[in-house]
């Protein structure tokens, strides 16, 4: 198996769509993004998923979190567009999101991508990213770790299920056992729904970025 | 547990339980509970535990040691499940009773339990499964049940009785910062008609103070410590 937290880039080239990248091809990455921003924001404002209403609606991307999911995609090998919808999703690209209270287990979600301190603080999960869930671990408590740590892990998270983007996004709201309640097949048909709606959007923008 | 009790169904006494199961997730009814009635003819919704003396309140039910309908949970079976020491593991899945209140739902003085479980995914989703249960004849009975999405996905923020009515909060999709943080909640009244709850009035849109998507109910402090 892979194990993503391995900091060789040639480790996971099977499972790996590119390579991780070295220092110098994000600093290229981040000019040529930074670049083409402003040119590809209009992919995002006249998408149709920006005119959904509710949930389903689709979420702006600022210059910010473009370039922290690029690096996030870049540094983890995970895909770009699943970074996005998963933290839009989860937090609306908040970086320091309250937590929330999870009655089955009595942990906490926890920061931008609201993972579950009971689940995912453990190897491989959070190896060598520092703060991933802060130290405001209560109730209600807001987010206090780096955000950039979180996303990571996130990603880590993420790609842990099998199968297309869509279902790694399904599982990463239902879990790996979804299919066993009536509430884990709403949740992941919920968030598959979020992700078709979203996903040619961000893959044309994320796309846009990268043009060089 | 007399076997007697344990065998009792539902239809035997001619209550029909009302189901609401509002997925929560997704869809345009996301957000409102649809009733549908039906008749039960499995032996559940059983206390497990042995009563010395006939029971006189809801609240000297234990619902931690206790059977539920499963059908609210399991897409297949089983047919129900059995709480013990408020937990319980059902195939691959924990399910834990997180809240527990009572209070008069149904305006005939007496008090109704309202039972809230939650079933563990491990994903970042955290629903929960609402059940009220009545005392007849010194024996809960199961008049209403409802599943609930989480945080802007129709999660329940809280039912509660007032005024001899259920009140059912739920939290809004609307204007939303991500499923963690809902800025609103939905609030409905529904009152029992011997048969059903109904609603009464108009769905009202509150903001939601906390800013975040739990739940504020009394929660179960039983069988471990938090």
């Amino acid at each position: 198996m892979c194990l993503r937290q391995q900091p060789s880039a040639t480790t996971c080239v099977a499972a790996f769509t590119f390579s991780v990248p070295q220092n110098t091809d994000i600093i290229s990455l981040h000019n040529t993004a930074h670049s083409n921003y402003a040119n590809c924001t209009s992919i995002l404002t006249n998408s149709p998923a920006a005119k959904l209403k509710g949930d389903m609606a689709l979420h702006f991307v600022d210059e910010a979190t473009a370039l922290s999911v690029l690096d996030t995609s870049a540094l983890e090998g995970v895909d770009a567009t699943l970074i996005a919808a998963m933290w839009a999703a989860e937090s609306s690209f908040g970086l320091n999101p309250s937590n929330h209270y999870r009655a089955g287990d009595g942990g906490e979600d926890i920061g931008p991508m609201q993972l579950a301190n009971t689940v995912w603080n453990k190897s491989p999960y959070i190896d060598n990213l520092g703060d991933v869930f802060g130290t405001n671990q209560s109730r209600g408590g807001t987010f206090n770790g780096n955000p950039y740590a979180n996303l990571r892990a996130g990603a880590r998270a993420i790609n842990d299920a099998g199968g297309s983007r869509a279902n790694k996004a399904g599982v990463f709201r239902a879990g790996a056992s979804w299919a066993k309640t009536k509430q884990g097949i709403a949740a992941y048909n919920s968030r598959v729904r979020q992700f078709n709606a979203w996903a040619k959007t961000y893959d044309d923008f994320f796309d846009c970025l990268r043009r060089r | 547990m007399s076997m007697k009790r344990s065998m009792r169904t539902i239809s035997t006494i001619g209550l029909s339980l009302l189901l609401a199961i509002a997925s929560g997730y997704g869809g345009a009814c996301s957000n409102e509970i649809t009733p549908k009635t039906f008749t039960k003819t499995a032996p559940e919704a059983t206390s497990t535990a042995t009563p010395e003396t006939t029971t006189s309140t809801v609240r000297s039910v234990d619902f931690a040691n206790f059977t539920y309908h499963g059908e609210y949970i399991s897409p297949s079976e089983p047919k129900s499940f059995t709480l013990s020491e408020g937990k319980a593991v059902v195939g691959e899945t924990q399910i834990r009773l997180a809240y527990l209140d009572y209070g008069d739902v149904t305006g005939n003085g007496n008090e109704e339990a309202i039972v809230v479980l939650a079933p563990l995914l491990t994903g970042s989703a955290t629903p929960l499964v609402t059940y009220i249960f009545a005392l007849k004849n010194g024996n809960p009975e199961p008049l209403f049940a409802f599943s609930a999405g989480d945080g802007t996905s129709g999660g329940l923020r809280r039912a509660y009785a007032e005024n001899g009515r259920l009140i059912v909060e739920r939290f809004s999709r609307n204007n939303s910062k991500g499923d963690c943080c809902p800025t609103q909640y939905k609030r409905s009244v529904y009152s029992w008609d011997g048969i059903r709850f109904k609603q009464r009035g108009a769905t009202e849109t509150l903001p939601n103070p906390s800013g975040n998507g739990d739940a504020v109910m009394p929660e179960y402090k039983g069988g471990e410590k938090r």
